[in-house]
């Protein structure tokens, strides 16, 4: 009776934690609504990437290739990026009605919150008090630097490392007949959903194989088997992932993203974007030292356990040390979550050492309190922090690329002149043309000569993602176009404004001077013959060249009078 | 046991149903209700498979664990059924169906061999 109480009250907690996770974190985000009129909340362009990824997915039926407008035009690169994430993300837009910038979104907090469960039960399995303990923990992922990482597109990591939590759970459960096929799944889930967190599954691995295998407490039948199991298991994720792998081999691993896994020196730890450190856990910090060290005895004394994963994930997110800063910033949004165990089992243990007969209602009233804490409760820090906000996206802007995309031909050439978000130019794909925006230096060069350019030093835009927009030959030969249509020079270049088939000017800005020039450009383009406006709202002015290839301007291009 | 396991998934969803109401409070109710089917269909049918291991494992850890695998096996199975030329669009009612109807061959199995055992016990 009593354990089914307790199983009750465990299923009450779980629950509610689970839905306290997506109301603070997505629930904030998404001003409590599913489904929204334009991409909502989005913070960074690689945000953008992965929904303009997935609305591809949805478009084409498949992810053969990449989507030419995110590929410079190319209508051959191959499918690179890790897909899981993309092809749920568009079931679950089928299924609900909602768009996919709406799903994916969704699916990357769902997965964090239902990945905090799923570290709850690796923990229970050492003890169900210290799971109580250590779940609340999870709330500090959406606090600091580790909760910029999901607002700002580090959707896939978020993904693998759900599924990495999910190999630490079957580790736990090794002697679960057929517990190989279960391992072999979530590897390859892992691997199709952002390969390099696959490193951290096989740390993982190896280390609670090893000190299983050098325990004494496992006979040798039962070592044997163990063995036999992860060696199936590997045959299988061969079996699951080997299609994938080969392009994962030919595109990130040929690129210079490959490039990363042969550097070890030490590099600071937000090298490629903010990263949670220590010195943001203020007092937690403190707790999670001490769980730390009383975690490694337990290890030690009585075997490998869920604190394995928790201490090992701990330690990895140091791995900025020995090069491995790429993984490590991944890593580290999730880090409240992993080494909330550690830290648990620091409270726990201590509490332990006065209160001889611990009750199960003590951890569940220690986790009420710790909840309390870090939702803000108390105002004492480290506690979670409330993100808000439409994002960059905002309504006009989202119309005028729809627009695009529903109105224009498909082999049109779009061209950005200034405009204060398209720095985070993924978002730009949504044209779903291809597409040329300004540099910087192409922008200098002529707001300072006042200039309606005709030549404007430009970028071809489009996810290269350092895979040089590799393309099959065959299943084992491939081609980058990025390297034989000539390197960077080939994008980066001065390009002829009257090539382009439409010219997208905004007609606001944050720096009104840039907003100006954008409409005396306008003018000075509506004023010719072969130019008119076709769509145009509060922000956003969209002209087509109806002459495309001819001349429309002259080569030193128009000077304007800025004073206008 | 399969059918007070029917019963809690029941219970389940009612609870899922619940929660996403509160966190999207802004939603209409239908819009909700349409979101928690899509979800439970994509994510549930790993609960049935795991139901070979029902001995071992708890409801809730079957529940979860199943989620995990019904999101690894249907996400995989997406991007292979894609290149073999079936649209997306129909991956939502074909693959989580065939994942159901393996779960559900692999808990009436694991079902009569518990019975079997019991007899023999």
């Amino acid at each position: 009776m009593k354990k089914a109480k307790t199983a009750h009250l465990e299923a009450v907690y779980v629950a509610v934690f689970l839905f306290l996770m997506l109301g603070i974190s997505y629930g904030a985000i998404s001003d409590h609504r599913f489904n929204h009129d334009h991409p909502y909340g989005y913070m960074a362009s690689d945000a953008f990437q992965h929904q303009v990824r997935a609305e591809s997915i949805k478009q084409m039926g498949n992810y053969r290739h990449e989507p030419f407008w995110a590929a410079a035009g190319y209508k051959d690169a191959v499918g690179f990026y890790p897909p899981v994430l993309n092809d749920l993300s568009v079931m679950l837009s089928y299924g609900s009605g909602a768009e996919t910038y709406d799903t994916i979104y969704f699916l990357v907090f769902f997965f964090i919150a239902l990945g905090s469960i799923l570290f709850y039960l690796v923990v229970r399995d050492f003890s169900r008090n210290l799971a109580i303990i250590s779940l609340p923990f999870a709330i500090l992922v959406f606090s600091n630097n580790a909760y910029w990482g999901f607002v700002t597109g580090h959707w896939p990591s978020t993904m693998a490392q759900f599924f990495l939590i999910a190999v630490f759970w079957v580790m736990m459960r090794f002697r679960l007949e057929k517990s190989y096929l279960l391992l072999a799944v979530f590897v390859s889930a892992i691997i199709m959903s952002h390969a390099s967190e696959v490193l951290f599954a096989v740390m993982f691995i190896a280390v609670f194989a090893g000190l299983k295998l050098l325990s004494k407490k496992m006979d040798s039948k039962e070592k044997k088997r163990m063995v036999r199991n992860l060696a199936i298991a590997v045959l299988i994720v061969l079996l699951l992932t080997f299609y994938f792998a080969v392009i994962l081999k030919f595109t990130w691993l040929a690129s210079s993203q490959g490039s990363m896994l042969s550097s070890f020196e030490s590099q600071p730890a937000d090298l490629e974007g903010p990263a949670l450190v220590l010195q943001d856990l203020g007092i937690v910090a403190v707790i999670l030292l001490v769980g730390v060290a009383f975690s490694v005895w337990a290890i030690w004394k009585r075997s490998p356990s869920g604190l394995t994963a928790s201490v090992l994930m701990f330690l990895a997110g140091y791995g900025n040390h020995i090069g491995l800063v790429h993984w490590t910033g991944q890593i580290r949004y999730l880090w409240p979550l992993y080494f909330s165990a550690a830290a648990g089992f620091g409270i726990y243990s201590i509490l332990k050492m006065s209160i001889k007969r611990w009750k199960v209602v003590y951890s569940f009233g220690i986790a009420i309190f710790l909840i309390l804490w870090f939702t803000g409760t108390f105002g004492i820090p480290p506690h979670y922090d409330r993100i808000e906000g439409r994002g960059l996206m905002d309504p006009y802007h989202w119309d005028a690329f729809t627009w695009t995309a529903e109105n224009t031909p498909e082999d049109s050439t779009v061209y950005f002149f200034y405009g204060d978000i398209f720095s985070q130019n993924a978002m730009l794909r949504n044209t779903e043309r291809k597409h040329i925006m300004y540099t910087s230096k192409g922008l200098e060069e002529v707001f300072s000569e006042s200039l309606v350019p005709r030549y404007v030093h430009s970028k071809l835009i489009g996810d290269s993602h350092g895979v040089y927009y590799a393309y099959r030959r065959s299943f084992f030969d491939y081609g980058y176009y990025f390297i034989e249509d000539g390197g960077r020079d080939a994008y980066y270049r001065y390009y002829d404004i009257c090539d382009m088939d439409y010219l997208f000017l905004d007609k606001v800005s944050q720096q009104p001077a840039l907003a100006q020039y954008n409409l005396l450009i306008r003018q000075e383009l509506l004023s010719r013959d072969g130019f008119e406006e076709v769509y145009s709202n509060e922000v956003v002015s969209i002209i087509r060249n109806n002459n495309p290839g001819i001349e429309c301007l002259p080569e030193e291009g128009v000077k304007i009078d800025q004073q206008q | 046991m399969l059918q007070k396991e029917l019963k809690m998934l029941g219970i389940t969803l009612i609870i899922l149903f619940a929660g996403f109401q509160t966190v999207f409070y802004k939603e209409p109710l239908l819009s909700n209700i349409r979101i928690v089917l899509s979800i439970s269909w994509m994510l549930l049918p790993g609960f049935f498979c795991m139901y070979y291991w029902s001995q071992k494992l708890d409801f809730l850890e079957r529940l979860v664990a199943g989620a995990a695998l019904s999101a690894a096996l249907i996400g995989i199975a997406s991007y292979y059924v894609g290149l073999m030329g079936i649209h997306v669009k129909y991956h939502l009612a074909i693959l989580p169906a065939a994942l159901l109807a393996v779960g559900i061959s692999v808990a009436v199995k694991s079902q009569k061999r518990k019975k079997k055992l019991d007899k023999t016990a």
